[in-house]
């Protein structure tokens, strides 16, 4: 039988994993991915609370953040284009006009 | 058999995951990515939100993933050194704090107990009474979350707008 | 299978947001019939949209407090006054870009239908009483924040902030998604006032999922308002960006921020409260002051200008903490008082902004109060509010945080309160010496707008004016508490 603890366990695992790489990761991108792994992490942690508390608001939450992280998606790469047509790199090492 | 599956699954994400976050290429990353996507969504049936799953795949894997692949290959990014210096002395601080607190939180969750929150009332039974898991989902998104629902419209409409004026080559 | 039963809901809840929607879709459409050279009318829609706004707010004020949409929105009078709050921000935010904007090269309708946006989002942020709301006010603002922050898209520096700014704006929203999800699998709700019933009735106090929540929750949220030790992103952000976009990102964003923190804390989670204070109590230390201390080494006036939001903050955060109804009442005054000196001293810097120079050094300042003397004192009534001296606003503002955390007996926290404040006459007094005292230097052609100079001394005005008559203002704070 798969119990809630379960899920909870893999997302936990997942969660951490993409919070180590948004810390760690250098290239833009793969952080954003980073992040995106968080949000799944997290809709995961829903899905299976919303199946345990035989409630829908957990599945609900979940189609907002998609929606938001498709908003999100769209904008986070426009904002990386921009920069690299003025600057040619996502390395968030060498994007350092300013201090990082 | 559900559990078999359940290892199957959250094996294949947690390895697809850590492929995501060491990949040197960011093509390798976002293969990794779909990857995830895929195997959450197949979690989510395991759950019974078929629903979220065919969404999860249209959205995640078809929608954002496409994106991310059009901008790596648009930038034609040179796959990064890795090194393993942090960034930041704090950050190398906060991130073992988050994974401190996150290990101890698994350990908790393992030993279970600390969800007694209120039950609601979409029993298997009802959510089937509905007609399934979708006819669900729509009864409580256009009931009780109406108004979040018509805010994303809004969302996107916005990200729609501002994505054209950061990269629009030339703007009236 | 059944049909959906469809309750009609109470539309006064969100009038304020539909109003401001719809006229934001009226000027996307408009902004395709204004000529290039005339985007100035761009300015003058949203001025009159905010108006509208303004007077649908006052509609539903007669309505009193109203909660509709399954209870995730609810429209009382602390969420009136804070869009209230918006409405003022946007409108000074308006009027100091149609110039600059201009100058910058950037002269775009999308500029002013994305600010609207992110005042809707605002609006949606102080008014949620649901953790959904919460956070799709959350996001909706600060996306439609991002894309200002890059908005000069030719200047690397205004793309690196967006970049650092988006970066760690999406993983701090992670973190308090995860702190949210924990608060519904423990209490089986995302309704703060369910929550709190619940967790009323439940003994969770001691439940350490419950406080790896409160955790997330303020970690998340100490970046939205960019306290230490999550404030890394503001000084580049805020130097970064456009300075009109400066000037409304340190006031807006950081009170709609600071509303939705109280409603999730003080209304939702009460019972928690001995947990969250210890820890926002070492938040709002750290980052009295480090904002205060790190301000002193700054040259750019942006950059100094962010450190102490940091350390603004922090002052900020005494109010919550005390959490009394003294302490939001503070709170809200804070904010008020806050919009008229952050963007009245955002102004004066943009007057210096000319095609060529940028105008953000403290060094760029050099004998600006000599040659300009009127506008030179507004910059020096900016930084005694600042302070927090008599008799502008800011020492009004900073008395009753100061008030409220002693009456709630936190002496430390408000010894460390005044002690920062000493420290920041340092840098402050630096920026009226340079202006007052060194010598003048070419190229001090201000900016030829009279928006922008109205701002400047408008804002002067009402810093005064609530510093010397503040009783009206407190009695609006006050009335606009929530029921705690």
């Amino acid at each position: 039988m798969v119990t809630l603890e379960h899920y909870l366990v893999l997302s936990a695992i997942l969660f951490g994993i993409g919070a180590i790489g948004v810390l760690v990761r250098r290239n833009a991108i793969i952080i954003f991915m980073s992040i995106e792994l968080m949000l799944n992490a997290v809709n995961l942690s829903l899905v299976a609370f919303s199946r345990q508390l035989n409630s829908m608001d957990g599945q609900v939450f979940v189609f907002f953040i998609m929606t938001v992280a498709a908003a999100e998606a769209a904008i986070g790469l426009a904002i990386m284009v921009s920069l690299f047509r003025n600057k040619e790199t996502l390395n968030v090492d060498e994007i350092n006009l300013m201090k990082w | 058999m559900e559990l078999l599956l359940f290892y199957i699954f959250g094996g294949v994400a947690v390895l697809a995951s850590l492929g995501l976050v060491t990949g040197k290429n960011p093509v390798h990353s976002a293969l990794f990515m779909v990857v995830v996507f895929f195997v959450i969504a197949a979690l989510f049936v395991l759950l019974g939100a078929e629903f979220l799953a065919a969404a999860q795949i249209l959205v995640y894997a078809g929608a954002i993933m496409v994106l991310f692949l059009f901008v790596i290959m648009l930038l034609r990014l040179q796959p990064e050194e890795l090194r393993n210096t942090s960034r930041h002395a704090f950050q190398k601080f906060f991130g073992i704090v988050l994974s401190l607190v996150l290990m101890a939180q698994i350990a908790l969750i393992v030993r279970g107990g600390f969800f007694k929150g209120a039950k609601g009332n979409y029993t298997p039974e009802v959510v089937s009474g509905f007609g399934g898991n979708t006819e669900a989902v729509a009864a409580v998104l256009f009931t009780d979350y109406l108004f979040p629902f018509e805010l994303t419209s809004l969302i996107l409409l916005m990200a729609m707008v501002g994505a054209v004026v950061l990269t629009k080559k030339e703007l009236k | 299978m059944t049909p959906i039963q469809i309750t009609y809901p109470n539309m006064m809840v969100i009038l304020p947001e539909v109003v401001l929607s719809c006229w934001v879709f009226f000027m996307m459409m408009a902004d395709l019939f204004i000529p290039k050279e005339k985007k100035e009318i761009n300015a003058v829609l949203g001025l009159i949209g905010l108006a509208v706004t303004a007077v649908s707010v006052f509609m539903v004020l007669s309505y009193g407090d109203i909660s509709s949409f399954n209870d995730s929105m609810r429209s009382d009078r602390f969420a009136l006054f804070f869009k209230l709050l918006f409405i003022i921000t946007a409108a000074l935010a308006i009027l100091i870009s149609a110039k600059y904007i201009a100058i910058e090269g950037v002269n775009w309708g999308e500029y002013y239908s994305i600010l609207l946006f992110s005042v809707v989002g605002m609006m949606v942020l102080v008014s949620a009483t649901d953790l959904v709301t919460v956070y799709l006010g959350m996001e909706f603002m600060a996306l439609s924040i991002y894309v200002l922050t890059g908005f000069i898209r030719h200047d690397v520096r205004s793309n690196e902030a967006a970049l650092k700014y988006f970066l760690l704006g999406a993983f701090s929203s992670g973190l308090i998604l995860y702190g949210m999800v924990l608060l519904y699998g423990v209490t089986g709700s995302t309704n703060v006032y369910k929550i709190a019933n619940f967790l009323a009735a439940n003994d969770n106090y001691s439940n350490p999922l419950m406080i790896a929540s409160v955790i997330l929750l303020i970690s998340g949220f100490a970046f939205k308002i960019a306290a230490v030790p999550f404030h890394m992103w503001a000084p580049d952000a805020y130097e970064g960006a456009p300075t009109s976009i400066t000037a409304f990102m340190s006031v807006g964003p950081k009170a709609a921020s600071f509303a939705a923190l109280l409603r999730v804390f003080l209304v939702a989670l009460p019972v928690m409260k001995p947990h969250w204070v210890a820890i926002f109590w070492g938040v709002s230390a750290i980052s009295m002051v480090v904002g205060n201390v790190v301000a002193v080494a700054q040259t750019n006036i942006k950059r100094m200008l962010a450190y102490s939001g940091i350390g603004h903050a922090g002052y900020i955060l005494m109010g919550v903490i005390a959490g009394t109804r003294m302490g939001v009442a503070s709170v809200l005054l804070y904010m008020l008082v806050y919009i008229f000196m952050s963007i009245g001293a955002f102004s004066v810097i943009i007057l210096l902004r000319k095609t060529g120079v940028k105008g953000d050094e403290i060094k760029d300042f050099s004998g600006f109060a000599r040659r300009y003397p009127s506008l030179g004192l507004c910059m020096l009534i900016f930084l005694i509010s600042l302070i927090g001296l008599p008799p502008t606003a800011g020492f009004i503002g900073k008395l009753y945080l100061f008030a409220a955390a002693v009456e709630a007996e936190y002496y430390y926290l408000a010894v460390i309160g005044v002690l920062m404040s000493v420290v920041s006459l340092f840098y402050y007094m630096q920026v009226a010496k340079t202006m007052y005292i060194d010598e003048e230097i070419e190229g001090q052609e201000l900016v030829p707008s009279r928006a922008l100079t109205f701002v400047v001394y408008f804002c002067a005005a009402a810093t005064l004016l609530i510093g010397m008559f503040p009783d009206g203002f407190i009695s609006a704070a006050m009335a606009a508490v929530l029921p705690i």
